[in-house]
């Protein structure tokens, strides 16, 4: 991006765009690949309103399932490689796009994803998966959702990838002077009020130290706020993105560290 | 990296409280009323690790009024808040306590600003010092310290050299400032240009005394 690129954004954010709907925001897609990826299905969930959900489950070879959420600029076809890594440890995946992202239908917006997190839920439910089966797990603003899907009941375990504290965490860090985050946002992504809410389950936080979107900060602060049991897997030199890439050894502890010894050992092998 | 949209959120969010430049150099004579278009701030070297030199933007409306020689009042309004329905003013008055060829003036302002759910107030002393170089030329230092009291008690002090610059009637004031001079570079999506404390920007006003 260059520097007119970012003079451009911003003289177009001072004519009135939206902040929301520009910091949240994903790449539509016509059709999806992924690639080498076998035993799964598309399917078209529903949003309250009638919006189609873009989904994919994959089919696993144990009781557990993971149900994802992406971040940002994603959609599924960009995780295509996390959903078969799951597969092959075992896990059945449920993936969706939230409503603006891939081939769902309707606007994106912080409130939105939460009633898509609520409609994947009820969908991995119908599937005959419990929560109590589930490991939830959400990357950068797909955190956020995540936290809103566990606060829901309490899953097998949560794991938090380089996702935010909150979004009056994140303006006030970014400013040298302390505004009101809603100045800038009417999204709160607020994991601290969330995680500190939850109940005593497993959870997970997996962020690198080099990460210059959202601060190592934010996994500490989220670790304070956790009740136990809650481990943060520090990933040196990696940034916002590359920990799943560069760093599988922490990616797989941090994704298998809340399950029972077998389950443990068959998604480590 | 994808997350430009991302980007777009915290470069607003930081030109929403990026400081222009200073209000006052001197203060103006009895019934004198000075209009001045401000824009500039902190300048960033740097986004998500990728090269993107420019100043933040943070547009500024002033307008002063000369009381009586030594003492002004002024009012602006702050632009770029607008873009998020944030309503933003700052009030204040300067007093000349040195004139001459050497300068000395005072400001005190309170910032306020709302968007109807959240408030922030944030008074302001600055303190410029100024030499009057010729009839064209006269330039400054100033400390500002900014105290935000709302939603957060934090503290912010800015070091700036400028000089104002006098043709007729018009008025233009190019200004550089250190933002923060103690503070620690952290990774941030933002790396500000900075000599290892704190952030280096930019200001330029232009004025003119139409009354």
């Amino acid at each position: 991006m260059t520097r007119l690129g970012f003079t451009v954004l911003a003289a177009l954010a001072l004519v009135g765009c939206n902040v929301d709907s520009a910091a949240f925001t994903g790449p539509v897609a016509t059709r999806y690949d992924f690639g080498d990826l076998e035993r799964y299905e598309e399917l078209t969930l529903s949003a309250p309103n009638g919006d189609a959900i873009a989904a994919v489950f994959v089919n696993g070879d144990s009781d557990l399932s993971v149900l994802y959420f992406h971040g940002a600029s994603e959609n599924l076809t960009d995780i295509a490689p996390r959903l078969a890594y799951f597969q092959r440890r075992g896990f059945s995946v449920l993936a969706i796009d939230y409503r603006g992202f891939g081939k769902s239908e309707g606007s994106s917006s912080e409130r939105n994803a939460y009633q898509d997190a609520e409609v994947a839920l009820a969908a991995l439910s119908e599937r005959g998966t419990s929560p109590a089966q589930t490991v939830i797990m959400g990357r950068s603003f797909g955190g956020a959702i995540a936290t809103h899907a566990a606060i829901r009941e309490p899953p097998k375990s949560l794991v938090l990838e380089s996702t935010i504290a909150s979004a009056a965490l994140a303006v006030s860090s970014t400013t040298y002077f302390d505004i009101p985050a809603s100045f800038t946002t009417e999204g709160e992504w607020d994991n601290v009020a969330r995680i500190r809410a939850m109940e005593a389950f497993p959870k997970a936080l997996l962020h690198g130290d080099a990460d210059e979107t959202f601060p190592f900060w934010h996994a500490e602060r989220l670790f304070e706020e956790a009740a136990d049991p809650a481990s943060l897997f520090r990933v040196e030199g990696a940034g916002h993105v590359g920990i799943f890439e560069d760093h599988e050894d922490v990616f797989r502890a941090a994704l298998c560290h809340g399950l029972e010894d077998d389950e443990r050992a068959r998604c480590e092998r | 990296m994808r997350l430009r949209s991302l980007v777009v959120f915290v470069l607003l969010a930081a030109s929403v409280s990026g400081c222009a430049r200073v209000r006052a150099v001197r203060t103006l004579r009895k019934g004198q009323l000075e209009v001045s278009w401000t824009d500039g701030g902190p300048i960033v070297t740097g986004v998500n690790g990728r090269t993107a030199v420019f100043p933040l933007n943070s547009p500024e409306l002033a307008v002063r009024y000369g009381v009586n020689g030594d003492l002004d009042v002024h009012g602006a309004v702050h632009a770029v808040p607008f873009a998020f329905g944030t309503f933003w003013i700052d009030l204040g008055a300067s007093y000349q306590f040195v004139s001459g060829k050497i300068g000395l003036l005072g400001t005190a302002t309170l910032n306020i600003a709302t968007n109807g759910r959240d408030i922030m107030i944030a008074p302001q002393v600055t303190f410029v010092a100024s030499v009057e170089a010729s009839r064209v030329f006269t330039p400054y230092v100033a400390w500002d310290s900014a105290l935000s009291l709302t939603p957060s008690v934090q503290y912010l002090g800015i070091f700036s050299v400028g000089t104002q610059i006098a043709i007729g009637n018009v008025r233009i004031w190019p200004e550089v400032r250190w933002f923060a001079p103690w503070d620690d570079q952290e990774p941030t999506t933002f790396s500000y240009l900075s000599p290892g404390r704190g952030a280096i920007g930019v200001g330029l006003g232009i004025g003119g005394v139409i009354r």
